[in-house]
């Protein structure tokens, strides 16, 4: 036994002498500037799962003993958050670099107008969150190291626990704070914390694939042996599910130690995509095996076995000491880790927000040296380290024995949870100021307080077992785990519930019941924009805040806090920068602006802020700055406006085109129509005379009557392609309205005498009559009188040829109607369709006359060109179907005399 | 971006109630297959777009890495 005792602790100490080394290796190199491996996201993702402390490490299988799957929820949510890292991380972290923010409360503060009441307050929450979560990890190291050392368990050796507290100190003091300024990065510690990360999920491992396929034969033979009803109960998928999965959501981003690792840690934005979904898949690694374990857990070892040590235990009972061994360093490096981180995340948030302001209050007046604010800081943190591992130490020492520390681990996650709708407010809503975080953190962080972490404290003090049970003062509703009356939820449930309710609610109302102040609104912007150039405003032009100071009262206050080297460094590169070759740079407001970054990198925004007021005097924010923020708003709304209106233009005038384009294309068909049919009129008198041609140039001895003949007939077709020709040239020139009409009194009814005539002589199959019914008799009308003749002749035409009839029967009426000549010409035709009524009069309608295969289609249209370049019309009157087309042609009158 | 919140309505009741039963697959219990099978496919689609994400952004975040 003893050999064992001596063994695990060699290996324990062998184990921190590791750690140490690897870290001193990792700080070495970064200073050498070989960071290589050490930037590597695998070693960011590494360094995320400090998440996973000895409280998961052993308490998960406890936890799936008790509750089966219950435990899996504490990795669910932060696989969520970080498969969704578009959403928060992403923005978290590129705020975190532009703005150099230093921890979470600092993160709180500067976006609510650098505030130093709400630093404060999000670090005593933490404080107050971690303390007793650091002294959980004791307990398990204590534990875990009685149950491989083969102590008895009753009998608590806090020497185990002492010691492993003194070696953490150390350590994180060593590697923890050797910069003041906490966005250089802690290599060595973030190399070892890496380091610890492998081993304790190889450790986990380990033991898991032992228990699966060394104590049993493989899964199912595993699962055939759980008690029966175990894993097949539906009560665990309630409200305490959902809270837990909300909680760890939270908690990975909102533990102080996360956000350090996860934020302040971060070189590369790049890296966390890579987390995005190695880590979960580390969580998923690590949690394969515990209901394994579990299981085997409940089967194999005693009844009155500690659960929590399962662990631990199995493998030693299967006698396997080695993979014990193993099992022990693997708790033990996840409680190392948390300690390391959580100790420095929250030294950095004491020592920034509740010493630095305080200090600067109280040296007031002092002699300022180089450099004191520097040392002031770095032994503030060191201080505090040791302080918050020793309260850890004290706490677990006083209520070592009891079962409460078994629940910290949750009871922390709800604490920190109440930071986050102050961040998730802070990050996406404008309009959340100051007094909506300060109201939400301070009613989230006393409803805790009140029902949570009092009552996990009640089997240590009497006071809190009556108040429990009969609520403060003896009022029933205010007792803590049924607040108002609400029993019957689980007290974790009913807490969050509580808590985060009346957070969230104060955090709106507060928010609305003020406007932003001037600076708020500054931040606000450049948080909630960050990546629309809402961080380019602060390095860029740094304007919008007005002070003055002069370049050494500024050197002086940078020497003060980063150290002479650094702030000589500093001024230098600034100074060339502005192209000033000796001494101090300018002191512009770029300048101030990049020093209060600087400094806020160091000691939080607020302090570098009320540092900065110090030497410079108040910042002021110009209204210009404010009106232009408040312009780009509107700017951006009336850009928008515009576009929609252009884009409503634009779909009136697509609609225009396209109508226009399926009018050209009902034009261009009529076109070719037109064309087909014109070619087909040329090409019959063509062939008539190239014929005839041919026959006269080829036969010698053809008799001169019958060449005659044929001469004949070539001369017929070529009046008859004249014809045609002219025509179609009549066509284009009524088109261009550039037809030469000369306008005289004429007698119209004496023209349509005339047509009539010539239309009589019309050869056809069929007989032609034409009747004239009535006559203005003696009326003058102003024409051409070719071209009204051209018109008649057209119209009597066009009812002989489209005619189906055995006899063509035309009437011609002709009267004078309030000063206008008018004729109407039926025929006893087939009328003209419905669907083609349109289309009579267009320029190419040929279709109309298809049919017929005798015209061109062209005469309706020139007619009508005509007729209205003489000051009338020609129009087709309606009629019934089959009673035949009945047109009419009006004409003014005239009074004057024909020409003699 | 809709990842989380199809993960969320994986892991959250009532879709997780429904594979509570006596069915087992190769003698493991149906619901501890559901919650590993599900986590793990989630996993896979976040790597599979974190691999289409980063292979047109690689060059340009190359040059913005500090030296």
């Amino acid at each position: 036994m003893t050999r064992t005792v001596e063994f695990a602790l060699g290996a324990s100490l062998a184990y921190v002498v590791v750690l140490f080394a690897v870290a001193y290796i990792g700080d070495r190199r970064a200073r050498q500037g070989h960071v290589g491996w050490l930037q590597s996201s695998v070693v960011y993702t590494l360094s995320i799962s400090i998440y996973c402390t000895s409280w998961t490490f052993y308490g998960a299988v406890g936890s799936a003993v008790r509750n089966g799957l219950e435990f899996a929820t504490i990795y669910l949510g932060p696989t969520l958050v970080f498969v969704g890292w578009w959403l928060l991380l992403r923005k978290l972290v590129r705020i975190g670099r532009t703005q150099r923010i230093t921890s979470i409360a600092d993160l709180i503060s500067s976006r609510f107008g650098k505030s130093e009441v709400l630093g404060a307050l999000v670090t005593i929450i933490a404080v107050a969150a971690v303390t007793p979560y650091i002294a959980l990890q004791l307990k398990a190291v204590t534990t875990s190291y009685q149950v491989v050392a083969g102590l008895p368990l009753d009998q608590t050796d806090f020497r185990a626990g002492f010691w492993l507290a003194v070696c953490m100190a150390v350590f994180t003091i060593l590697f923890g704070t050797r910069n003041v300024d906490a966005n250089e990065r802690h290599h060595g510690v973030v190399a070892a914390i890496a380091l610890e990360a492998l081993v304790k999920l190889c450790a986990l491992v380990a033991v898991g694939v032992f228990v699966v396929f060394g104590l049993f034969d493989g899964p199912g033979d595993l699962f055939a042996h759980a008690p029966p009803g175990y894993l097949h109960t539906e009560d665990i998928f309630g409200p305490r599910w959902v809270t837990l999965v909300v909680l760890s959501a939270a908690a990975i981003v909102c533990l102080p130690r996360q956000f350090q690792v996860i934020v302040v840690e971060n070189v590369n934005e790049r890296h966390l995509s890579t987390a995005s979904w190695l880590f979960p898949a580390y969580l998923f690694v690590s949690c394969l095996f515990i209901l394994p374990i579990a299981v085997s857990g409940m089967t194999v070892m005693p009844a009155d076995s500690d659960p929590d040590m399962f662990v631990l235990t199995i493998p030693l009972m299967a006698g396997k000491e080695g993979l014990a061994l193993l099992a022990f360093l693997g708790g033990f490096s996840s409680a190392t880790s948390m300690i390391i981180v959580s100790s420095i995340a929250v030294s950095t948030m004491v020592s920034n927000h509740i010493v630095a302001p305080l200090a600067l209050r109280l040296s007031h007046g002092r002699v300022r040296v180089s450099g004191d604010v520097r040392s002031l800081l770095l032994v503030t943190r060191r201080i505090v380290i040791a302080a918050i591992i020793l309260f850890g130490f004290l706490y677990f020492r006083v209520s070592g024995q009891s079962d409460a520390l078994a629940s910290i681990g949750l009871i922390a996650f709800v604490g920190v949870a109440q930071v986050l709708p102050s961040l998730i407010g802070g990050l996406f809503w404008p309009l959340a100021n100051r007094r909506g975080a300060l109201w939400g953190l301070c009613a989230g962080f006393v409803l805790w307080m009140y029902t949570l972490a009092l009552p996990s404290l009640e089997s240590d003090w009497p006071i809190t077992a009556r108040m429990m049970a009969e609520g403060p003062f003896g009022l029933g509703l205010l007792r803590p785990e049924a607040l108002f009356g609400l029993e019957g939820l689980d007290p974790l449930v009913h807490a969050t519930f509580w808590s985060l309710l009346a957070n969230v609610t104060l955090f709106i109302l507060g928010s609305l019941s003020r406007d932003p102040r001037p600076l708020e609104w500054v931040q606000a912007s450049q948080f909630v924009d960050v990546f629309r150039g809402g961080g380019k405003v602060a390095t860029g032009e740094g304007a919008r805040i007005r002070r003055t100071a002069t370049s050494e009262e500024l050197f002086i206050l940078a020497q003060r806090i980063l150290g002479a080297e650094q702030a000589q460094d500093f001024f230098d590169a600034t100074a060339r920068r502005q192209g000033v070759n000796q001494g101090l740079p300018m002191p512009t407001e770029d300048l101030m602006a990049d020093l209060e970054r600087r400094l806020a990198g160091s000691v939080g925004g607020a302090s570098a802020r009320a540092m900065m007021a110090q030497v410079a005097g108040g910042e002021v924010v110009s209204i210009d700055e404010l009106v232009n923020i408040a312009d780009e708003t509107a700017r951006i709304m009336r850009y928008s406006q515009a576009l929609e209106r252009k884009s409503a233009e634009l779909e009136t005038t697509a609609r225009q085109l396209r109508e226009a384009n399926e009018r050209l294309r009902e034009i261009d068909r009529q076109k070719d129509d037109f064309l087909g049919q014109v070619s087909h009129e040329v090409r019959t008198p063509m062939t008539a005379i190239r014929s005839f041609s041919e026959i006269l140039r080829t036969s010698n001895d053809l008799e001169s009557a019958q060449a005659r003949r044929f001469v004949t007939i070539i001369h017929e077709e070529s009046i008859r392609l004249t014809r045609l020709l002219d025509v179609i040239l009549d066509l284009r020139v009524v088109e261009r309205g550039e037809i030469p009409i000369a306008l005289e009194p004429v007698d119209p009814d004496a023209l349509l005498d005339i047509a009539a005539e010539t239309c009589e002589g019309l050869s056809g199959t069929a007989p032609v009559r034409i009747r004239r019914l009535g006559r203005a008799g003696g009326v003058r009308v102003q024409a051409d009188p070719d071209r009204l003749r051209q018109v008649f002749i057209n119209l009597l035409s066009n009812a002989v040829r489209h005619n189906d009839k055995d006899v063509v029967d035309i009437t011609i009426d002709s009267q004078v109607t309030d000063g206008v000549f008018e004729v109407m010409i039926a025929d006893n035709g087939p009328g003209v369709l419905d669907e083609h009524r349109d289309r009579v009069f267009s320029l190419f309608s040929a279709t109309w006359t298809r049919e017929g295969q005798k015209g061109a289609g062209l005469g309706l249209a020139i007619s009508r060109g005509i007729m209205r370049r003489m000051g009338g019309d020609l129009t087709l009157l309606d009629g019934a179907p089959g009673q035949g087309a009945r047109f009419r042609v009006t004409l003014p009158t005239t009074i004057e005399e024909p020409p003699p | 971006m809709i990842l989380p919140a199809f993960g969320l309505v994986l892991f959250m009741p009532p879709v997780i109630g429904l594979f509570v039963s006596e069915y087992a697959l190769f003698g493991v219990p149906s619901i501890v297959v559901y919650v590993f099978g599900a986590w793990a496919a989630l996993i896979a689609v976040a790597a599979l777009i974190n691999r289409r994400l980063s292979a047109p952004a690689r060059s340009r975040a190359d040059d913005e890495r500090p030296p």
